[in-house]
């Protein structure tokens, strides 16, 4: 049985910055608590940005392909891209929509149509992140985001299984490979979430600095990163290689219908590059 | 832990709970939903701050604009503790506005607090003109008027009786009133606005306005500039806009580089005149290269009607019509387009290409521009349809509608009957094919004595200013023989109201009760105008029954004016015109607005009463709470509609297909205007037309198809014009004299608005003035530099302004915006726009104007503090007082485009300088009526008119029957 499409308009809703208006969404989904405006920075302004072209993109920056590539869908669906047509409140509000009017379309060839756009933005351009993005939140944040996290993972699983999604997608086929010793863009590739198959946020970096005891530096992910890399390269490569172990086996338990084979792959890349860049840097100490 | 689906369910019926009260359920501002709004819920008290943190509670009250004629939603924020409006914003209930305005929608508040608006009804108290006012109060007016109106109707004078409106801002509530008074005395300002392009639309389908669905386009063709400043400005642009974001081709016809052209993905600037030249070559390419659609042309042309009276005893077969349809054409060659506008071929053939392309999503429009601008403008619409027709986009997603399926005009609780005098000042018998009255020629004829007025009511209109001719019109409001009383009604000071007896103010849009519907998209809305103060202390649980009450000063509003003015004319209501003014629930009182617009709301309106109950609220208090309600979306093609079985009882056929039925009408609750076609011999009412052995709905023409050929015209003393063709204007280079130039007056200001803006204060900052567009390879021989003063010489006179040197313009081609130059007579004593008008000396010697700028704007102590900061004096040239009256002898339309010659400024010329001849005007006057072919010649059934054409205020049948034509002496 189908899910209410007010279901996806409501989860994307909550991503939104907080409003009195909430509390009725909240109630309806039976969510524990409430976000406050602290709790909304920290995860969707600080850690985890809602954009489909981080997770997307081969750099894990904002726009670029992926983004374009999503509002080309918008057009191709003769609607007028938003600002911002990748957003995840966005593509939930415009999976809501494709669902009402399939419903409420008599025509039976028309009617098919409509399902078949809904099956594409499900397959191409919420099943390709959301799952895995849906996974970190769960992880990293409190009470209500991470019940908010569970119910978006159950809720596109199951119209996975509802649609048949097929597992193959524009945006995972065209991702570079995965993140390269030696390469200059390592440690880049390493954050780019379609290459690595990591989500590696600031507070998981944090996390890193303090389970290898090394000092965390100001500044951007990548600069935190490559400075912990530098302070001790065997402790932070092998941080991170059970980073990519733990997201390997994330993957692997996605729900059904969830296609998540490209993640399982690269995550299980990753986790053998950084692997071997421990024993080497392992090797390095020992002979030093 | 519940299931997924028990979640979804719940949610769903938490948001229909919600809904039902009202409220709103997802938040904004949000990617959801367009909800960057307050929500509903919240709209009795909305907390604010301000730039200090400090808090102001607000009841949001909506309203919609009067700015333009787009009429979008309006939030009024009314300050709780003051009830004075604080601002206004968009309503995001407005299905046509969505929430958006333009810059003229929250400058309402400018003329809310301008603090030289007319607060008072005045009356003169020196000579008409003179500009010395007394005050007087509404019983005064309203007697003296009733009086003199009363007087004309029972002494057998009825067409002395003339209301003159600009932009109605309604859907028909004052002719209605006219026709309870039994006057044809409706005169607009169509034919020097639209009706040229309405009459293209209108010979094509019976229905004068296009409504084209931008938002579904693939392709969009405008010969406008509409992105900035067309009809329906704001609701198009927007999805103009929408359509381009989404990848659709944006096509522009603009001689200037106007906004809309910089947003062109093709932009031309053709030779002004030429457009239909370009047109015809495009419909040459579809048809040359098959890729018109056939099957929508078969079915939906009226082909055979024209096989039948074109070519007689050859074979009625489609593919014989369609040889000759690529013969017709033949001749409008790429190449012929490129000589006649001076557009590459090249460039033409890959518009063509373009168009070609868009198929069934093919949106056009045309309102003013070329068709305002030429002689045989109306042909640039009909040439513009013709592609639609061509590629069957006719009333199909992305493609262009006729505007009566999208609008929605509800039956009113009175419907008088029509007139049954024809009023020859406004409908003279030289333009029996005119859709909209000759207006602008109005002084001509009173100074010829064709008649005269007796009450004339100018009414958010200022002919003196925006008509062609302007001075003969001071010279006939100024003759008291002509013009017995004039009362102006209007918010503000303007050219016209100097000259009036009574100046009555009436609200501004934030000020009054109006209901309306526009075509904006594939839809059929109503918005509603209200005076929101009187909503908003409503809410507080006062009743206000006087407009007044809540109005500044005694301003007033023109519903509740016109039914105490229709009292006093019948106080006992001998006349029969009481009755239409009298309530239905209480015999014997007046009708109130409350009852006019709660009967209309509650009978007229499909699913208002239904969504109104839902919220447990009347269809009234629905509406003062919402402002607009959708009645309908996706309407699509009506004419494809089949006719229900039971209307084509004892129905038959005519030789073409048309079914004419004797089953009568039942009367439906949307009388939006459409053409009414002729009934048969026997009296049948058409009903449809036979479309492959299916009875459809078909259009309101008389062959209830498409007219491709129109008959009315080559009946009515025009056949070479029955096809869509090119006529050369009377601009064209061929008709110039050596060194003259075109000038395009056409355009407007994105962020003005005629004369209503007055002392807008915001809007007069962003733009006040309108210097002339010259191309350089112009200036350089002239000497003229950027700035330099020019002399423009038309053929009755001249103006003086400043030169902008421009490549935005066409070389040999000149323009300057009609949107400035208000002026104020030096010496009137009282009033005037202070922000916006100059102060000027206007001379007359004999027939010969003169006005000079004595001083343009300047700072000045008000209740505003912002007037000692006006740092502008400029505010433009008025140049329309220097054309001559230019009727376009089928529309009427006034062409605009002037032939000029531009010469650097002589010692004597100051800028703001005007001089105009009147006597040659009315010589100008005479030339183009004599290009006429009046009915008397030409009326093929002894009518003044087709009674098919539309009309505002329709007299009754008899009264189109010609006159017996005097001796001597002028027509009656």
């Amino acid at each position: 049985m189908a899910l209410s499409p007010e279901l996806f308009r409501a989860l994307g809703a909550l991503c939104e910055p907080p409003d009195p208006a909430h509390a009725r969404l909240t109630e309806a989904l039976g969510l524990p608590g409430g976000a406050d405006a602290e709790a909304h920075t920290a995860v969707f302004v600080l850690q985890l940005v809602p954009y489909a072209s981080v997770y997307l993109g081969p750099d894990g920056m904002l726009g670029g392909r992926a983004a374009e590539r999503i509002a080309g869908f918008w057009r191709a669906l003769r609607l007028r891209p938003p600002a911002e047509p990748d957003h995840l409140a966005a593509l939930l509000g415009l999976y809501a929509s494709l669902a009402e009017h399939e419903y409420a379309e008599a025509e039976p060839a028309r009617r098919l149509m409509w399902r078949h756009a809904r099956r594409t933005l499900l397959a191409e351009h919420l099943l390709t992140w959301v799952p895995p993005y849906a996974q970190a939140v769960a992880a990293t944040a409190p009470g209500f985001h991470a019940a908010w996290a569970r119910l978006l993972t159950g809720a596109l699983a199951a119209e996975a299984q509802e649609l048949a999604a097929p597992p193959s997608a524009a945006h995972l086929r065209d991702v570079p490979g995965p993140p390269r010793p030696g390469d200059e863009t390592f440690v880049r590739a390493l954050l780019a979430p379609a290459r690595s198959g990591l989500i590696l946020t600031r507070a998981d970096l944090a996390r890193g600095a303090r389970e290898t005891g090394l000092g965390p530096r100001a500044g951007e992910r990548a600069f935190v990163l490559r400075s912990l890399i530098d302070q001790d390269p065997a402790a932070a490569f092998g941080w991170l290689a059970a980073e990519a172990a733990g997201w390997r086996k994330r993957h692997d338990s996605a729900p059904p219908g969830v296609p998540a084979g490209h993640w399982a792959d690269r995550a299980e890349s990753t986790r053998r590059a950084l692997t071997d860049l421990h024993h080497a840097a392992m090797e390095m100490t020992h002979v030093s | 832990m519940p299931g997924l689906e028990e979640i979804a369910a719940r949610v769903s019926a938490a948001r229909q709970d919600t809904a039902a009260r009202g409220e709103t359920f997802y938040p904004g501002a949000s990617r959801v939903h367009l909800a960057a709004f307050p929500p509903k819920e919240r709209w009795d008290d909305w907390v604010e701050l301000d730039a200090r943190r400090r808090e102001h509670r607000s009841m949001l009250v909506p309203t919609t604009c009067f700015n333009c004629e787009s009429a979008c939603g309006l939030l009024a924020y009314v300050d709780r503790e003051t009830l004075t409006v604080r601002k206004f914003e968009g309503n995001p209930e407005h299905p046509g506005s969505r929430g958006r305005n333009c810059a003229k929608g929250p400058a309402t508040l400018n003329q809310v607090t301008d603090p030289d608006r007319i607060l008072a009804p005045l009356k003169r108290a020196g000579a008409r003109g003179e500009g010395r006012w007394t005050q007087v109060s509404w019983d005064e007016a309203l007697d003296d008027i009733a009086a003199r109106i009363r007087a004309a109707i029972t002494g057998g004078r009825p067409n002395e009786v003339m209301y003159h409106v600009g932009r109605p801002g309604e859907d028909g509530f004052t002719e209605r009133v006219l026709a309870s008074w039994g006057v044809d005395g409706h005169n607009s300002h169509t034919n020097v606005c639209s009706s040229g392009a309405r009459a293209g639309y209108h010979f094509w389908t019976g229905i004068d306005r296009p409504s084209p669905d931008h938002a579904g386009a693939d392709v969009i063709l405008l010969i406008s500039s509409h992105l900035e400043a067309g009809h329906y400005f704001n609701p198009h642009a927007q999805r103009v806009m929408d359509a381009k974001a989404r990848g659709a081709t944006l096509i522009v016809f603009d001689t200037r580089l106007s906004n809309t052209a910089t947003h062109a993905d093709h932009w031309i600037a053709p030779q002004p005149g030429s457009e239909a030249a370009i047109l015809l070559a495009i419909a040459r390419h579809l048809i040359a290269t098959g890729r018109h659609d056939r099957e929508f042309v078969r079915r939906w042309w009226n082909w055979r009607e024209y096989l039948a009276a074109e070519h007689p005893g050859e074979e009625a077969t489609f593919e014989r019509f369609e040889r000759i349809l690529g013969e017709l054409y033949a001749e409008y060659t790429f190449e012929f387009a490129a000589a006649e506008s001076g557009v590459a071929a090249s460039v033409i053939a890959r518009i063509a290409e373009a168009v070609a392309g868009a198929g069934t999503r093919l949106s056009t429009h045309n309102w003013r521009s070329a068709a305002a601008g030429n002689l045989g403008g109306w042909q640039v619409s009909r040439c513009l349809f013709l592609l639609n027709c061509l590629l069957g986009a006719v009333a199909t997603e992305g493609g262009t509608h006729p505007n009566a399926w999208n609008k929605f005009v509800p039956r009113p609780i009175h419907m008088p009957g029509h007139p049954t005098t024809w009023n020859e000042l406004t409908w003279p018998v030289e333009y029996p094919l005119a859709l909209n009255e000759l207006s602008f020629l109005l002084p001509h004829f009173l100074k010829e004595g064709r008649g005269r007025l007796e009450v004339y009511f100018s009414r958010v209109y200022n002919p003196v200013w925006t008509n062609p001719d302007g001075l003969s019109w001071v010279e006939a409001l100024t003759d008291t023989d002509l013009v017995g009383l004039h009362a102006a009604l209007t918010p503000t000071w303007n050219e016209t109201a100097y000259f009036a007896d009574y100046i009555l103010p009436m609200g501004v849009g934030s000020e009054r009760h109006d209901v309306h519907s526009y075509e904006q998209y594939d839809g059929q809305w109503i918005g509603f105008r209200q005076p929101v103060l009187r909503a908003a202390r409503a809410r507080l649980g006062e009743t206000v029954t006087d407009t007044r009450d809540v109005n500044p000063g005694q301003v007033w509003e023109e519903n509740e004016f016109w039914t105490e003015l229709s009292w006093r004319i019948d106080p006992d209501g001998s006349l029969g015109i009481r009755r239409h003014h009298e309530s239905a629930a209480r015999p014997g009182e007046k009708l109130t607005v409350d009852e006019y617009y709660g009967h209309m709301f509650e009978h007229s309106v499909p699913g208002l009463p239904e969504a109104a109950a839902a919220e447990g609220r009347t269809p009234l208090e629905y509406m003062r709470r919402y402002g607009a309600f959708e009645i309908r979306s996706g309407v699509g093609p009506v004419h494809e509609e089949e006719v229900p079985a039971g209307v084509l009882d004892g129905a038959v056929d005519d030789a073409f297909g048309r079914v004419y039925s004797p089953v009568p009408p039942v009367p439906g609750p949307n009388i939006v205007p459409v053409a009414t076609p002729e009934p048969d011999a026997e009296g049948r009412r058409p009903v449809g037309v036979r479309v492959d052995g299916v009875v459809r709905r078909g259009f309101p023409t008389p062959s209830g198809r498409l007219e491709f050929y129109s008959r009315t015209l080559a009946e009515w003393g025009w056949p070479e014009h029955a096809l869509p063709g090119y006529i050369r204007s009377h601009v064209h280079p061929s008709a110039l004299e050596p060194g003259q130039k075109v000038l395009i007056s056409t355009f407007r200001l994105p962020t003005q608005i005629h004369t209503r803006g007055a002392n807008a204060k915001w809007l007069n900052e962003l733009a006040h003035t309108n210097p002339l567009w010259i191309h350089p390879d112009d200036a350089a021989p002239l000497g003229v530099a950027m700035g330099d003063l020019v002399r423009v010489e038309t053929e009755i006179g001249h103006f003086v302004l400043k030169a902008w040197v421009t490549e935005g313009i066409r070389p040999g081609v000149v323009a300057c915006s009609h949107h400035m130059g208000r002026w104020k007579p030096a010496g009137h004593t009282d009033g005037g726009p202070r922000q916006v008008a100059a102060t000027v000396d206007l001379a007359k010697a004999g027939d010969r104007w003169s006005m000079h700028r004595r001083r343009g704007v300047e700072p000045y102590g008000s209740a505003d503090p912002d007037t000692r900061r006006i740092w502008w004096g400029d505010v433009g040239v008025h140049q329309n007082l220097t054309f001559p009256v230019q009727p376009d002898p089928i529309s009427g339309q006034h062409c605009w485009h002037q032939a000029v010659r531009v010469r650097p400024a002589g010692p004597g010329d100051a800028y703001g300088d005007i001089a105009v001849d009147t006597a040659k005007a009315h010589a100008a006057y005479r030339r183009w009526l004599a290009r006429t072919r009046d009915a008397t010649a030409h009326s093929p059934d002894g009518t003044r008119r087709p009674y098919w054409l539309m009309r505002p205020l329709k007299p009754s049948r008899d009264a189109y029957l010609l006159a017996e034509e005097p001796a001597d002496g002028p027509l009656t």
